[in-house]
């Protein structure tokens, strides 16, 4: 019991600032393992064999819709979640039957859960406390923690004294303090308003750069998840679509879900063509656009193919590009920064947002007849699944 | 023209009544007479009948007020001794309850939706019978020919029934009996309104169970054990039905006492002092008990979240 207090004043290196982001695990390598973890509620899966590693430091954001199984997922590697199946492997020693107490992984929890009865101070202090570290020993590892989210001026205060902001930045201090193994946040900006919750974005990724915790976040905001993870699993009803850095996620997605998860896109679904000079096509109505296949697809292949709204081109006059087609301004929305178009093609309605410095200047009207095209690498075809 | 102009200020008061606002007062009102009648009136005839005296040959007031009638309940040692078991018997009642209560709460709180009505539901059936019915069923179970002795007896292990009613322990039983489910509700009430996530984030802290319940769950909701307490104390402490039915003629409480006093002897003066003593007893449990919990709650006397410093 001694030498487990002695551990946790003792530094992990959790405060150290980290550099850059851990090359991805091997076996041999892995911090935390998460090794066919199966959940169900009932007859609701609600995470379905999900396996997954992380290196030490390294942060993975796990991105999908309302009852995709993320918040799921992380009360399991907490430990709230007992009746899970699969194995849940910390520095490789397996904690699925460890109660959540003695994991020591730390949780940030959405609605912040700070202690109501505690200050500012105590709350950080809390996690120290029930290690039996007297607070003169601890004091060191609570400064550390309050100055690191800057709350020095708020210490004694108590929670309900703060600001939303705040008392996310106090459940921050809160779970580094104890320096834990893993840190996980749970939706950790999605009640703030709009206007704090870039701010806190900003604040957020400076905090988790100045420690060196494997950290999982759970969001279901793709921008939180593209800014502040080195890697995002996209998940999916309980499974994961994939796994990758966030602009290998964004550019070269592997499911029609994670496709149109992420960013904004106009979807269609068409058939592959392949033409005889090597190009190919996809056929969607009458309209064939030329795309650079980037998995194997036979002529004939049924699939889906995903345009992102930034990657089309609006213009008045003839565009020097793979696939061109003319349309009609069903509505110009400019926004300041940038133009929002929602265009009547060949294909159907397409959305498409422009905000390149020499079209902000030009103003459109709604019923203008005006040329819509993108190029063939920016276009994601991906195949229907069998059946 | 002239008219209107001058006669407009004067009667801009009409257009602030509106119907919303009759009915308020009305409501406000009627709710004011009710407690004036039932509450304001009745206090301020016992008060001024405390400091009367009462001609016990003639059964008329005497002339004049004076504190006699708190002079002679002090300066009387077997009256002193009244005072002291009421407090003894409402303190000895409202901790068994606390005990009793507090662990039933916890696991209520901890159920699921359907569990946890049912429990409430069963916690709270006690109030739904009268006092006389509860006590009696003690009295039917504690009576020397009644089911416990008879079982004792039946069973060869004692050979004569035990003195078991009209005694301080039976009396404390069908007190707690009675009052169990307003303690229950206060602390549930306490407990409801923990945030599961906390106790999951003192969890993922380190603590184990006993460790939330003691640094967690516990300080949050003192608030609850406190109006619980009071409760029970304020009903203990006046009850007289109970004390009466189970504790016998030994048994004497401040509230049988003012009861014999007004109802028998005809005394109504001493009866009245009698019922404001009770009432300062209670009174000061309830004062001294809430700023106890202040004192360890200082989160609660924290003002608001000032505006946020630059």
């Amino acid at each position: 019991m001694a030498s487990d207090a002695n551990a946790v004043v003792s530094f992990k290196d959790a405060f150290k600032p980290r550099t850059s982001p851990p090359p991805e695990p091997t076996t041999r390598t892995a911090h935390l393992e998460v090794i066919n973890v199966t959940m169900d509620y009932g007859s609701f899966r609600a995470v379905d064999n999900v396996s997954f590693a992380l290196s030490r430091g390294e942060r993975l954001a796990l991105l999908g819709p309302s009852g995709c199984g993320k918040t799921t997922l992380i009360n399991v590697i907490a430990g709230f979640n007992k009746h899970a199946v699969g194995h849940v492997r910390i520095n490789g020693t397996d904690v699925s039957r460890r109660p959540a107490y003695r994991r020591d992984i730390g949780v940030v929890f959405q609605n912040y859960a700070l202690f109501p009865h505690l200050t500012v101070e105590d709350n950080v202090y809390f996690g120290l406390k029930m290690r039996r570290v007297s607070k003169a020993k601890a004091k060191p590892a609570i400064d550390r923690a309050i100055e690191l989210v800057r709350l020095e001026p708020f210490r004694g205060r108590y929670p309900h004294q703060l600001s939303g902001g705040q008392q996310q930045r106090a459940a921050i201090a809160r779970a580094i303090a104890i320096e834990p193994e893993i840190l996980l946040l749970d939706e950790p900006l999605s009640n703030l308003d709009a206007k704090l919750r870039e701010q806190m974005r900003t604040d957020l990724l400076e905090i988790l750069d100045e420690l060196s915790i494997t950290t999982i976040l759970v969001t279901h905001d793709q921008a939180e998840a593209l800014a502040l993870a080195d890697r995002v699993a996209v998940l999916n009803a309980g499974h994961v679509e994939q796994i990758a850095r966030p602009i290998d996620a964004y550019e070269n997605p592997k499911t029609q879900f994670v496709a149109g998860f992420l960013g904004e896109s106009n979807a269609f679904d068409g058939t592959v063509q392949h033409r005889p000079d090597g190009t190919a096509a996809i056929q969607i109505g009458p309209q064939e656009l030329t795309f650079a296949p980037r998995v194997e697809m036979p002529s004939g292949t049924k699939a889906r193919v995903f345009i992102r709204a930034e990657r089309l081109r609006v213009s008045r006059s003839r565009l020097a590009t793979d696939n061109l087609m003319e349309a009609r301004l069903k509505h110009a929305i400019y926004l300041g920064g940038e133009h929002r178009f929602v265009l009547e093609s060949p294909i159907g309605v397409l959305m498409a947002v422009s905000s390149s410095e020499s079209d902000l200047s030009n103003t459109y009207k709604t019923g203008e007849k005006v040329m819509v095209g993108c190029s063939a690498a920016s276009l994601i075809v991906l195949p229907d699944d069998e059946g | 023209m002239s008219m209107a102009t001058t006669a407009a200020p004067r009667l801009a008061f009409l257009r602030e009544i509106t119907l919303d606002r009759i009915i308020t007062a009305i409501l406000f009102v009627s709710l004011a007479a009710f407690f004036f009648v039932v509450l304001v009136i009745p206090f301020g005839l016992l008060l001024s009948t405390a400091f009367r005296q009462m001609d016990l040959m003639t059964y008329q007031f005497q002339d004049g007020y004076s504190f006699h009638q708190f002079l002679r309940f002090f300066s009387d040692a077997y009256y002193l001794r009244i005072l002291f078991d009421t407090v003894v018997l409402a303190l000895e009642t409202t901790f068994v309850t606390l005990v009793l209560a507090y662990p039933l709460a916890l696991y209520m709180s901890r159920a699921g939706v359907r569990e946890r009505q049912i429990l409430r539901l069963l916690s709270v059936s006690p109030i739904l019978i009268s006092i006389v019915v509860m006590n009696f069923g003690w009295v039917i179970v504690m009576a020397p020919q009644g089911l416990v002795n008879n079982t004792l007896m039946g069973l060869g292990l004692i050979d004569e029934p035990l003195p078991l009613l009209y005694s301080h322990v039976v009396v404390v039983l069908g007190l707690v009996h009675v009052h169990l489910p307003f303690m229950i509700l206060a602390i549930d009430n306490g407990l409801g309104s923990i945030q599961p996530e906390v106790l999951k984030a003192a969890e993922s802290l380190g603590a184990s169970r006993w460790k939330t319940l003691r640094n967690v769950i516990w300080p949050l909701s003192i608030n609850g054990v406190v109006s619980g307490s009071i409760v029970v104390f304020a009903l203990t402490a006046s009850s007289f039905v109970t004390p009466m039915l189970l504790g016998g003629a030994w048994t004497k409480t401040l509230a049988t006492v003012a009861y014999q006093q007004i109802l028998f002897t005809l005394d109504s003066p001493f009866g009245a002092a009698i019922c404001l003593i009770l009432l300062s007893v209670t009174a000061t449990f309830s004062i001294g008990l809430t700023r106890l919990a202040i004192r360890l709650q200082p989160h609660r006397a924290a003002p608001a979240a000032p505006a946020p410093r630059p």
